[in-house]
């Protein structure tokens, strides 16, 4: 059986018909002043995006810092352009959760956030992995669970497409973290700048639908769906 | 009763869940997650959007026993070259861990149409139709799982804002996290930007069907069931 409508077309559709965060790249320019309940979440999911970039910027301390003696030394490169990948990632999150704050009458008086960084942490390129693929994990949860307490749709959308991200970052991290899988072999010994092109195709969007100026996972432009007729 | 196709189900998809958000928000006020529906018509609404979801995990479990059917053939066919036949074995089994999260998530949202007084769509009227021109090669097996569980994340992601109720809400949010998971690992693979080790075990790969635990709600754990890896060794 074929299926000969236009599924991209169909996507389109929905995105631009149930959109109150529209795909054209802006903001809806109706978001309603939030409850203060929505801008307690806010503040908190903030927090986590915080908390997250600090703990990155120990994981990229750390990464720089290893001894080439680590056994996972060869990846080193590959490790710090997939963690500022990431951390970018973060960094857009943490962007569009103030501007959503401060639109619906809040404040961002979350301060810098601080690393979550275990007691007695070895900062092995092997523990580096896990610290990162531990913080992705949380974030993920803390965006999933939100949803909960979430009243206005608009904030129940961006927080879910920021924690589809997230666990995309999370079982990633976690085939790595678990021995699964390995960075590929051309990666090794490669300086991190000259992955940066190919490290971004591993989560390529920092949300799954467009948010603002950030495309997400429906914005074809650089990001086609896959022939699969050939 | 007639099968609708994809562009059926995300077309009516999409103005369900527009038509619920204006309810929703059209005077600016806002919701209580917990407020009972005002009518039947915002409940029928709510019902209907979540049995569209519910079309797309049935078409996405159909999906897969067709991509199943597939890649058991290409993975048990002695004329193929023994690495096109590992690398079909590897995606049966993966395919096969994604198929019964899509099944869990059917599961749950028929329990949820069910509570809301509606009759939730079956199996047998939610079927997958293949593009037109599709190859099933192993590559192209890949591919369209990719493809696929990339526009059921998109489509989740959509309708979040449009569900009236917050723990319905919770639980599409819970699904699209999974569904961008298998999206990723799936484009991982078809990239090859990640070389899978002989210890990839395709079954617990993706451990969970949720991100978020939904056990309070009918459904099962999340990623908070998984321990912290350890970082002190």
């Amino acid at each position: 059986m074929t299926d000969d409508s236009s599924r991209r077309d169909a996507l389109r559709s929905l995105s631009a018909a149930a959109g109150l965060v529209l795909p054209t790249g802006r903001l809806s320019p109706k978001l309603p002043r939030g409850a203060p309940d929505d801008r307690a979440v806010l503040r908190a999911l903030l927090t986590t995006e915080r908390d997250t970039l600090k703990t990155y910027d120990v994981v990229l301390a750390a990464i720089d810092a290893v001894s080439s003696t680590d056994p996972l030394f060869l990846f080193q490169g590959v490790l710090k352009a997939t963690a500022l990948h990431f951390r970018d990632h973060h960094r857009e999150h943490a962007t569009l959760v103030v501007r959503y704050l401060t639109q619906q009458g809040g404040t961002d008086d979350v301060g810098e956030g601080q690393a979550h960084i275990p007691a007695g942490f070895v900062p092995s390129l092997q523990n580096v992995i896990d610290l990162a693929t531990n913080a992705e994990k949380d974030a993920a949860l803390a965006h999933g669970e939100a949803q909960k307490t979430l009243t206005e749709g608009g904030n129940a959308g961006l927080a879910s497409a920021i924690s589809a991200t997230e666990s995309q970052h999370f079982v990633l991290l976690d085939l790595v973290a678990r021995g699964f899988v390995l960075p590929p072999a051309a990666t090794a010994h490669q300086p991190a700048d000259a992955l940066a092109a190919s490290t971004a195709r591993l989560v390529p969007r920092a949300f799954v639908v467009t948010q603002g100026d950030s495309p997400g996972l429906e914005d074809e432009r650089d990001l086609p769906f896959h022939d699969v007729s050939r | 009763m007639k099968t609708p196709n994809r562009r059926q189900l995300l077309l009516g998809l999409s103005t369900l869940a527009a038509s619920s958000a204006l309810t929703a928000c059209g005077d600016g006020s806002l919701r209580d997650p917990d407020r009972p529906f005002n009518n039947a018509l915002d409940l029928a609404r709510e019902a209907s959007i979540l049995n569209t979801l519910l079309a797309l995990a049935l078409e996405a479990v159909d999906g897969y026993t067709q991509g199943l059917e597939s890649l058991a053939r290409l993975r048990d066919d002695p004329t193929r070259a023994s690495e096109e036949r590992d690398a079909a074995g590897l995606a049966h089994d993966v395919a096969t861990a994604f198929q019964r999260h899509h099944a869990d998530h059917a599961e749950l949202l028929t329990k949820v149409v069910r509570a809301l007084g509606s009759t939730p769509l079956r199996a047998e009227d939610a079927r997958f139709k293949s593009p037109s021109g599709f190859s099933p090669s192993v590559g192209n097996l890949l591919k369209l799982g990719a493809n696929e569980e990339r526009r059921a994340a998109i489509g989740f992601n959509v309708v979040v804002q449009g569900l009236a109720r917050a723990e319905h809400r919770f639980i599409a949010a819970s699904i699209e996290g999974n569904l961008a998971q298998h999206y990723v690992v799936l484009e991982a693979l078809v990239g090859a930007l990640v070389a899978p080790t002989p210890g990839f075990d395709p079954a617990t790969a993706v451990t969970q069907a949720y991100v978020a635990s939904t056990a309070d709600v009918g459904g099962g754990p999340g990623l908070q069931e998984l321990p912290d890896l350890a970082v002190d060794d």
